[in-house]
């Protein structure tokens, strides 16, 4: 009952989590209690701050640039559809696991454990199988741009992590990062790299229908 | 992103939807004009300048203008809005980030956990406060302001906020210790001054 609870706690306690124990300590300790009600009257502040209100019209701008695009969808939607079509035949038989004698090594490690440890040659097989990625979305062409929204934003997402985990591999050159977060973030990458072939693969047969 | 009235009526309007998805330039204004407050609310909490907060509404409703043909209303409008907008503006801190060369910020940076005496003051209130609180909030870091209002106000949860900044909870949660540990600290800084 000493103890009082840690700032990681006392937020878990405010927001309705936290171990049996912290809430048990939470309700019979007054200045535990007194710490997260001022927790729950910040965060109550800041909900109530003013909102922050645009200072010019930008519809203008986004109704022009949409409207430039529509222009330049209509005449192209047969050449999309037909490019989409040959990017998905493309996707799908160059696919991971489209063909399973072809099933390159860099795929299985991706799926290792992150425990496992990964030697420097494991590591260099990574490198390569993401590569053979990027060349494999680079030859299926640009992205068709009719598609499902939530697809859109799926390969929004994957892309944004890959990018973070880009940046933090342009750690490496500056010492930063340790042999196993290398492993770790190769991993990773080769992992996402997979989704986002399979998410390009899904956009370009939606595209086909 | 706080759902103001409008976004949420546009939210439920499924005839608007429906003349938005078929490419309705009018249904589309609505649409803008039903979230580009809250958006814009949302990036200029996250972004540093007026400029970026800017940027995140033009590239958030190019996206969801765009895209919007192919919503299935598996879920709200508002929602998938604010998804959109948040990894916007996301997007735009590392961009700085990886600009300014910033320290990369490591998983062990972990909040402290300080004797919760040391937290103490009073809690705000009043239009002093709110001043002082904007002012404490404009001094945390990017990513722990991000976190903070991701969490607090826009309430997304740890998990939601690892995947969008493509980290851990566990770094959620210490970045919003640290908010908070510094947001108190900011406040009883004021008050003594």
């Amino acid at each position: 009952m000493t103890e009082h609870l840690s700032i990681d706690e006392l937020l878990e306690v405010r927001d309705g989590e936290g171990s049996p124990r912290a809430r048990a300590h939470a309700a019979s300790c007054g200045r535990c209690a007194g710490e997260i009600r001022r927790l729950e009257e910040t965060a109550s502040m800041l909900r109530s701050l003013a909102p922050l209100a645009p200072e010019r019209d930008q519809w203008p701008e986004i109704r022009g640039e949409l409207e430039t695009e529509r222009r330049g969808w209509m005449p192209r939607a047969v050449v999309g559809t037909v490019l989409a079509l040959a990017a998905s035949v493309i996707l799908v038989v160059l696919l991971p696991g489209g063909n399973p004698g072809e099933a390159p090594e860099g795929r299985d490690l991706a799926q290792r454990s992150p425990a496992a440890p990964i030697t420097d040659a494991e590591i260099e097989q990574l490198v390569r199988e993401s590569q053979r990625l990027e060349g494999l979305l680079r030859r299926t062409g640009s992205e068709p741009r009719v598609t499902d929204g939530w697809q859109v934003q799926t390969v929004a997402d994957l892309q944004d992590r890959i990018a973070l985990i880009d940046a933090q591999l342009a750690e490496e050159n500056a010492g930063r990062v340790s042999p196993a977060k290398r492993a770790r973030l190769w991993q990773m990458r080769v992992g996402l790299m997979n989704e986002l072939v399979r998410a390009r693969a899904a956009r370009a047969q939606y595209v086909e229908f | 992103m706080g759902v103001t009235i409008a976004a949420l009526a546009i939210s439920k309007d499924q005839a608007l939807i429906s003349r938005a998805r078929a490419g309705d330039t009018a249904a589309l204004e609505n649409v803008y004009r039903a979230f580009e407050g809250p958006v814009y609310n949302l990036a200029r909490r996250l972004c540093r300048s007026r400029e970026d907060a800017e940027d995140v509404v033009q590239e958030t409703f190019m996206e969801v203008l765009r895209s919007i043909h192919g919503f299935r209303g598996e879920g709200p409008l508002a929602a998938w809005v604010k998804k959109v907008a948040a990894s916007k503006a996301l997007m735009k801190l590392r961009k700085h980030r990886r600009e300014q060369h910033d320290q990369p910020l490591e998983e062990s940076e972990r909040g402290a956990a300080p004797d919760p005496a040391t937290l103490g003051g009073r809690p705000a209130h009043g239009v002093h406060h709110r001043v002082d609180l904007e002012a404490a909030l404009s001094r945390l870091s990017d990513t722990s302001r991000a976190v903070v209002w991701l969490h607090d106000v826009e309430g997304y949860t740890h998990e939601e906020i690892a995947v969008m900044m493509g980290r851990t909870i566990s770094f959620s949660k210490s970045q919003l210790a640290r908010a908070h540990i510094r947001l108190r600290r900011y406040l009883r800084s004021s008050e003594q001054s």
